[in-house]
C-alpha cells in the first residue's frame, strides 16, 4: 500500500475534544466536528446497506445515517437500545456515531498522557466502503 | 491487494475529477476575467470540487480533501460575488487546481508533494474577507433567454425550514387529538368548537408555508443547460470540430436538488458527445454528413419524471465495444427510462455488473453517471449505431418530495411506494403461487406475474412464517408496462409523504430510493421502483436461464 497522505495535525492533541465510550474502550473525538449529541432513538435498519452502519434516523426533518462504531472498529458490544449518538461533520454531511457512552470534555493539553486515541469520522467513513454489504 | 485497487479506482477518479475542474476553469477564466459568467457556471466546477472533496475524505486522502474543499470555498464565494477581487481569486483558484493536480499525479506514485491545505485555506479566507467589495457580473450566456434571476437560496436552509414545517404539522396533529378529546369529555361546547377552529387556522398556515417552501426549491432547466452549453463551445473550438448545440426543454421546471445533481451527468455527458462522438468535419464529409455535427439537449416531463435526452450525430458506438468498456447499452438502471425489455442480454450484463458491484475504471465517464442518476432515483438508456450516432437517455423523478405513498409492512418494519405504480392489492393464500423452473409465478388477469417476496429480496430474516402466503397480501405493480407482484405482511393505507434521500456517506442502496417519516418519529422506507422491477425482472430471467 502506498504512503497515505496524513492530515496536518486535526486529531485531538489542539483542541478540545469529546471523550466517548465505545464497548469498553475509549476514543477521543474533535469537539469541533461534533454538531449535538442526541439521546438513543429508534434507529431504521437500511437493508443492504454496509455491515457498519445501524440504520438511518431523522434529525429535524433530515435523513441521517447512523454508525455503528464498535461494529466498524471491530469491538464487541454494539447494540445497546440506550446508547447515545453523536453527530458529527463529516465531508459536509451530518452523520450519527453510535457510541456506548459519552463521558466528558477534554481541555487541550490539560492531560496529554490520559488522552485517549483520536477517533476520525472520516477514517470511520472509508472503513465503512471496505465492509461487505448486508 | 483489495486496498491498492480501492486506491487506484480513487486515483482514477479522482484524476477525472481535477481534470474536469482544470478544464472548465478554462472555459471560464476569459468570461470571468471580462466579468461576463454564465449563471451556474461555477456551480457545475463546485460540484467538482466537492465530490472530489467526499472522495478523498471517504478514502482518507486527507490532503486532497483540505485542498478540494479550500477550492470548493472559493468557488462558492465566486459564484455568489464575495470576492474581494475577482482577479486574485482567480489566480488563487487556479493555484489550488494545479495543486489538486500535483498531489493527485504524485500521489498515484507514492511520494507525497509539498502542499498544505492549511495554508491554501487561509489564503482563500483572505481572499474572501473583502466581502462582497467587487461583484462578478453575472450575464446570461450569449443568445440564450436565461434572464431569470435567481436569488441563492442555501439548500440545507430550505430543507431546514421544511423540517421545521414537518415539526408544526406534528403540533397540528397533537392540537387535532386535543380539540378531538375536548369535544367528547367537555361539556363546554363553544371552547370545544373555538379549538377546533384554532386548528383549522393552524392546519390552514402550516399547509400554506409548505407551498411556500417548497415552491421556492422548484428552478428551471436553463440552469443546467447553459454551464453543458459552454463546455460544448469550448471542446469544440480546443479540437477544431464544428458542432450546433440545440436545447430544448429549458423550461421544465424540477427540484432543486434534482437539478444540482443533474449538473455534473449532464457536463460529463456532452462532453463524451464532443470528445468521442463527434468526427472532425473533414471526416464528417467524407461520409456525406453535415461538417457540423448536431447535439440535442432534450426534456421532457411525463408521469412525474423528467426524461433528458443526449443526443449526437457523430460516429457512434458498436454495442460490443461498450460491453468492453463495461457500460451495457440500452436500459441500464431501468424500466422507467423506457421500454425496457428484460429478455435483453444487455440488461443482464448491467444487472449482473451492478450486483457485484464491479467499477470498471475505463468506463468511468458513463459508470459515474449511471451511479449519479442512480442517487437521484433514476435510469440511464443508452443506444448507439455506428456511423449515426449516440443517444443517451435519463430518466429522473421531477421532485424527491411529496409522493402519493403506499404504505406497507413486512417483518416489523416499513415500506412505502408511489402509489402511481400500484394497480391493485389483494389477500394472498397459498394456493396462488405458481412454482415454476425456481421462480415463482401468481396469476392476475390472465397475466402471470413474477412474484416478489420482500423480505427475501431484502434479506429481512424468516421469522419462522416463510412457509405459507396465507393473511399476506399481494401488491401489483406496474412500471412504465412492466408488471410484478409484491407479497407483503400487511398493508397500511396511504398517505402522502416527503420522500427524502439518505445521505452519501450510506451510498446507493438498490430499489431503495430513501426514507420518509411517518408521524411523530417512524421512518418509512422508500422503494424506488424502477430499480426494484428491474432487479425482478433480471431474477426472473436468471431462474429461468439456470435451471432448464
Amino acid at each position: 500500500m502506498k504512503s497515505r497522505s496524513e492530515p496536518p495535525s486535526t486529531s485531538a492533541g489542539s483542541e478540545r475534544a469529546l471523550v466517548v465510550q465505545v464497548a469498553t474502550e475509549r476514543y477521543a473525538l474533535a469537539l469541533s466536528g461534533v454538531r449535538e449529541v442526541i439521546p438513543a432513538a429508534t434507529i431504521v435498519p437500511v437493508p443492504r446497506a454496509p455491515d457498519g452502519i445501524a440504520g438511518v434516523i431523522s434529525v429535524r426533518g433530515v435523513i441521517t445515517t447512523v454508525i455503528d462504531v464498535a461494529r466498524v472498529l471491530g469491538l464487541d458490544g454494539s447494540g445497546a437500545a440506550d446508547a447515545p449518538i453523536v453527530l458529527v461533520d463529516v465531508a459536509g454531511e451530518v452523520v450519527g456515531l453510535w457510541v456506548t457512552r459519552v463521558l466528558r470534555v477534554v481541555h487541550d493539553g490539560s492531560e496529554p498522557s490520559s488522552l485517549p486515541a483520536p477517533l476520525d469520522p472520516a477514517r470511520l467513513l472509508g472503513r465503512l466502503a471496505t465492509l461487505p454489504r448486508g | 491487494m483489495d486496498r491498492d485497487r480501492t486506491s487506484e479506482e480513487f486515483f482514477v477518479e479522482a484524476g477525472r475529477l481535477v481534470e474536469a475542474l482544470a478544464r472548465e476553469l478554462l472555459v471560464l477564466e476569459a468570461d470571468v476575467r471580462a466579468g461576463v459568467a454564465a449563471p451556474g457556471a461555477f456551480d457545475a466546477m463546485s460540484g467538482h470540487g466537492r465530490t472530489l472533496e467526499s472522495l478523498a475524505r471517504t478514502f482518507g486522502a486527507d490532503v486532497v480533501a483540505g485542498l478540494a474543499h479550500g477550492v470548493g470555498e472559493l468557488l462558492d464565494a465566486l459564484g455568489r460575488g464575495a470576492v474581494a477581487s475577482r482577479e486574485s481569486a482567480l489566480d488563487l483558484l487556479l493555484e489550488g487546481v494545479d495543486d489538486l493536480h500535483r498531489l493527485v499525479e504524485a500521489d498515484s506514485a507514492g511520494d507525497a508533494p509539498d502542499v498544505h491545505p492549511a495554508r491554501y485555506r487561509a489564503a482563500v479566507a483572505d481572499a474572501l474577507a473583502g466581502g462582497s467589495a467587487s461583484r462578478v457580473v453575472v450575464a446570461p450566456a450569449a443568445g440564450r433567454g436565461v434572464g431569470e434571476s435567481d436569488a441563492r437560496i442555501d439548500m440545507h436552509k430550505l430543507d431546514a425550514l421544511l423540517g421545521l414545517v414537518g415539526e408544526l404539522g406534528a403540533v397540528e396533529g397533537a392540537l387535532d387529538r386535543l380539540s378531538e378529546r375536548l369535544r367528547t369529555r367537555s361539556a363546554d361546547t363553544a371552547l370545544a368548537r373555538e379549538a377546533q377552529h384554532v386548528r383549522r387556522r393552524l392546519r390552514r398556515g402550516v399547509h400554506a408555508l409548505r407551498e411556500g417552501v417548497l415552491d421556492a426549491r422548484i428552478v428551471r432547466l436553463d440552469r443546467v443547460f447553459s454551464p453543458a452549453t459552454l463546455v460544448v463551445r469550448e471542446l469544440a473550438v480546443e479540437q477544431g470540430k464544428r458542432v450546433r448545440l440545440v436545447t430544448r426543454g429549458g423550461d421544465v421546471e424540477l427540484d432543486r436538488a434534482i437539478a444540482d445533481g443533474l449538473y455534473d451527468v449532464l457536463t460529463e455527458l456532452v462532453r463524451n458527445a464532443v470528445d468521442h462522438g463527434v468526427e472532425s468535419p473533414t471526416e464528417r464529409e467524407a461520409s456525406g454528413k453535415n461538417p457540423t455535427a448536431t447535439i440535442t439537449l432534450g426534456a421532457e416531463v411525463g408521469g412525474g419524471r423528467v426524461r433528458l435526452r443526449v443526443e449526437d450525430d457523430g460516429r457512434g458506438v458498436a454495442s460490443e465495444r461498450l460491453r468492453v468498456l463495461g457500460v451495457a447499452p440500452e436500459p441500464l438502471l431501468g424500466g422507467a427510462a423506457g421500454d425496457g425489455r428484460p429478455g435483453d442480454p444487455a440488461t443482464l450484463v448491467a444487472a449482473s455488473d451492478r450486483a457485484t458491484g464491479s467499477r470498471v475504471a475505463r468506463g468511468g465517464g458513463l459508470e459515474a453517471v449511471r451511479d449519479l442518476v442512480a442517487r437521484l432515483g433514476g435510469g440511464v438508456e443508452l443506444a448507439s449505431e455506428p456511423g449515426v450516432g449516440t443517444c443517451v437517455t435519463l430518466s429522473v423523478p421531477l421532485t424527491l418530495l411529496r409522493v402519493p405513498a403506499l404504505l406497507f409492512e413486512v417483518r416489523g418494519m416499513l415500506f412505502a411506494i408511489s402509489r402511481d405504480v400500484v394497480s391493485s392489492v389483494r389477500a394472498a393464500s397459498d394456493s396462488d403461487v405458481e412454482r415454476r423452473s425456481g421462480s415463482e409465478l401468481i396469476e392476475e388477469r390472465g397475466e402471470r406475474l413474477p412474484l416478489c417476496r420482500v423480505a427475501d429480496l431484502f434479506s429481512l430474516g424468516a421469522g419462522g412464517e416463510a412457509s405459507t402466503e396465507n393473511g399476506k397480501q399481494l401488491l401489483f405493480i406496474d412500471v412504465a408496462a412492466r408488471r410484478a407482484a409484491l407479497l407483503v405482511d400487511r398493508i397500511h393505507g396511504h398517505e402522502p409523504l416527503l420522500v427524502k434521500p439518505f445521505g452519501p456517506s450510506l451510498g446507493a442502496v438498490p430499489s431503495l430510493v430513501g426514507a420518509a417519516e411517518r408521524g411523530a418519529d417512524r421512518l418509512a422506507l422508500v422503494i424506488d421502483p424502477a430499480s426494484l422491477i428491474e432487479e425482478i425482472a433480471v431474477s426472473a430471467a436468471q431462474l429461468g436461464r439456470t435451471t432448464p
